[in-house]
């Protein structure tokens, strides 16, 4: 009866102990409405926080780290429970719950995006809606559908960060130094990489580019904004169309811009964007 | 002999590039295109515009934005990342690359690469990655059949080993559910017939899978597990589940093959279940069926050693033992208990009159009535003879009077059979005992003596019927 006793741990878990575990960092007033921001794969909170800074005065703002992400505690990294999104969508319900949120509007890069899907499907009530930014139901090409990858491109990915994960973590002390001017972020970065155990990482990006969830998309239960860059590597332009066509409520916002990161390299006009539809 | 800096940056046996954020190049030297193959004006036409991803493998691609770039942005450069990248001919050629991001005077944050070719040394590292990756892989395994291994030596019963197998299954796997089913031996008794552990999808609702193949089932995605399992297919994706393996516990092979029991793992994604991760679920497999016996034959023994051979109801050992555990509750509860003391009137007749044979049977027959009688809680023992108890956990006087007189009408309901026609009752004696009035625990043994000693009043005021006492100091 493993599983069973697992569950009811889980069960227990306290507010203070998600807020520790997952490094959620709320500011903002208490009593505002409520944003919260999910990072994508590869990143954590410290990417979204210079926007999110900027709707603190009137907003609640939550931010926080996936587990084995970030400053998130590690030694919570239970491989079977992070072996689906369904994890990943458990610990953003958590945060939610831990920060005694409903109806939050969750901004969410990337994987988050179906992340926040998941978990608006398992628990409506915590959402008022989703904002998603570069999203993708499947990285990987199917029939009659096209998600910009094949599975050995894939496995290549997995390879190639087992590759380079000796040489960076041996070069990484002389390379922070060139943000003289951000010795906390440097220092962060540094402690992450190398202690962010390759395992993770792996099992991480074969989670979220071997995982489907096209056909979930019809039972998510909240309007959906889509993000959808025009040149996006991870994430093909045509992903945003796809995902209109298939969310009940979902709306396509195409932006004139490049890239995967554009709240990093466009923070201006996603900041706007964001507004917009609060 | 004098040279200028835009002939070192064009003889420079490096590629140097300079990109925006979005990857776009924005100038190179002669080194990048000498080394992708292109040559003087070509050059020019090829690269002006382009993007540097494009020149990079698929999995390149998606590693230089999930990884490279979140550290490029935060950390400000990045060293010695390896990345593939395509040359004119289509060859796929490793190469060490080094980027810092700066702000240029016009503000543009620009990205300023060096790469060198190194393939022959990535090669051989990536082989030195690669046999370090397999050697923690297999210590990994071995690791966990180890655990097993010691785990299940000291299994103390099949429970015990439902409870490894889980574990390790679930270590090898990280399956999203795992499951364990072993089959009970042929003569166990039905209330230790419990023959699963670990979790199933949606809660083990029907969704386990049939156990009966002798061989590993396998079913990486959605579609293998449509054309397995076509009727469960859609309760199974209804609950999540992609993937999915089923480990059969088996003794003998081919015709005399013999299914004992299975290992079941089912996973939210699918999975490529590589042959190693197989493996190890038959090594689970393997090591479960060659103790199962043992353990078997343990918990018969146990049970017989505990239990009346007659009825198959817990004997007086037992009985005391779980009485005891009772009265211990009780008093941490302040919940009151109470013993029912049981003496059939009209046993020995049927006994002398019908034999021995036929008063064995009535003996079973009682013992099924008052089985069906009693709830969960309530533990009914046979003594020996015709006398049987029954132990109620949280019963105060009336609760305990209303037990008893459900089994005095349960007792005297006609016998059918050989017996048919025989009158039958029972003489009940019953002792509560309530923390909250009667202070200290008696003992178990207390308990049973004074609820006998309320029987026999019974008897001596002329037999079937309740006689129901508190237990005081």
């Amino acid at each position: 009866m493993l599983g069973r006793v697992r569950e009811a741990e889980r069960g227990r878990l306290q507010a203070d102990e998600v807020i520790r575990r997952n490094a959620v960092a709320a500011i903002g007033p208490e009593d505002a409405p409520v944003l919260v921001f999910g990072h994508g794969y590869g990143t954590d909170q410290t990417t979204w926080r210079p926007i999110a800074e900027r709707f603190a005065a009137d907003h609640r703002v939550v931010l926080f780290d996936y587990v084995g992400s970030g400053a998130s505690d590690l030694g919570a990294y239970d491989p079977q429970r992070y072996d689906s999104l369904d994890g990943y969508a458990d610990d953003l319900i958590e945060v939610i719950d831990a920060v005694g949120a409903r109806h939050v509007t969750f901004v969410a890069h990337s994987v988050s995006g179906m992340i926040g899907a998941l978990a608006a499907i398992k628990r409506p009530e915590l959402f008022a809606r989703l904002i998603m930014v570069c999203p993708s139901p499947r990285y990987v090409d199917d029939v009659d559908y096209v998600g910009g990858f094949s599975r050995e491109d894939i496995l290549g990915l997995i390879a190639g960060i087992e590759a380079n994960q000796p040489s960076w973590a041996a070069s990484l002390a002389p390379a922070v130094t060139a943000r003289d001017d951000l010795p906390e972020v440097t220092e962060r970065v540094r402690r992450h990489f190398i202690a962010t155990p390759q395992h993770v990482a792996t099992h991480f990006a074969r989670v979220v580019f071997f995982t489907d969830v096209r056909h979930r998309l019809g039972e998510v239960p909240v309007p959906c904004v889509v993000l959808q860059s025009s040149g996006d590597i991870i994430c093909p332009p045509h992903i945003g169309a796809y995902l209109r066509d298939h969310l009940p409520e979902c709306r396509l916002i195409e932006l004139d811009t490049a890239g995967h990161f554009v709240h990093l390299t466009e923070p201006e006009l996603i900041t706007g964007l964001i507004r917009a539809e609060l | 002999m004098t040279l200028t800096p835009e002939e070192l940056f064009d003889g420079a046996p490096v590629a140097l590039l300079a990109v925006n954020l979005n990857g776009e190049v924005l100038t190179h030297n002669e080194g990048l295109t000498a080394w992708l193959g292109y040559e003087g004006d070509l050059a020019e036409q090829v690269m002006r515009g382009r993007n540097l991803v494009e020149w990079l493998s698929p999995a390149s691609r998606l590693l230089y934005e999930t990884r490279i770039m979140p550290i490029l942005l935060e950390a400000g450069s990045v060293r010695e990342a390896i990345l593939e990248a395509r040359d004119r001919q289509g060859r796929l050629r490793s190469v060490l690359f080094n980027a810092r991001l700066r702000t240029i005077a016009s503000g543009e944050r620009v990205v300023f690469i060096a790469v060198v070719d190194a393939a022959d040394r990535i090669a051989f590292e990536q082989q030195l990655v690669e046999a370090r990756r397999s050697a923690e892989v297999a210590h990994q395994r071995l690791a966990v059949l180890q655990e097993a291994t010691s785990r299940i030596a000291l299994a103390q019963g099949t429970a015990d080993l439902g409870d490894v197998l889980v574990a390790a299954a679930a270590q090898a796997t990280q399956a999203g559910w795992t499951a364990v089913r072993i089959e009970a031996a042929g003569d166990a008794p039905e209330e230790d017939r419990i023959t699963g552990w670990g979790s199933a999808p949606g809660g083990g609702s029907g969704l386990e899978l049939p156990t009966g193949a002798a061989e590993q089932v396998v079913c990486r995605g959605p579609e293998e597990i449509r054309r397995r399992f076509p009727d469960r297919a859609a309760a199974l994706a209804a609950e999540g589940v992609e993937a999915l393996v089923v480990t059969p516990i088996v003794r003998g092979s081919g015709e005399g093959a013999r299914v004992l029991g299975a290992i079941q793992c089912w996973f939210r994604r699918t999975r490529t279940l590589d042959e190693e991760t197989l493996e190890t679920l038959r090594a689970l497999a393997a090591q479960a069926e060659l103790v199962i016996d043992h353990l078997n034959l343990q918990e018969r023994l146990r049970h017989r050693a505990l239990h009346d051979a007659l009825t198959g109801l817990p004997n007086r050992l037992l009985f005391e033992e779980r009485l005891a555990q009772l009265l211990a509750a009780s008093e941490r509860a302040g919940e009151p208990c109470a013993v029912l003391f049981l003496d059939l009137d009209g046993f020995k007749a049927i006994n002398d009159r019908l034999g021995h044979a036929v008063g064995d049977d009535v003996l079973r027959i009682v013992a099924g009535r008052l089985r069906a009688t009693c709830r969960a809680g309530e533990t009914v023992s046979r003594l020996g003879g015709d006398e049987f108890v029954i132990a109620a956990a949280g019963a105060g006087e009336a609760g305990a009077t209303e037990l008893a007189h459900r089994v005095w009408a349960a007792i005297r309901t006609p016998l059918d059979g050989p017996a048919e026609g025989s009158p039958l009752s029972s003489s009940i004696g019953v002792m509560c005992w309530d923390p909250a009035a009667a202070g200290p625990a008696p003992t178990a043994a207390q308990l049973v003596s004074a609820a006998d000693a309320s029987m026999y009043e019974v008897k001596h005021g002329g037999k079937d019927a309740v006689s129901v006492r508190a237990w005081s100091v």
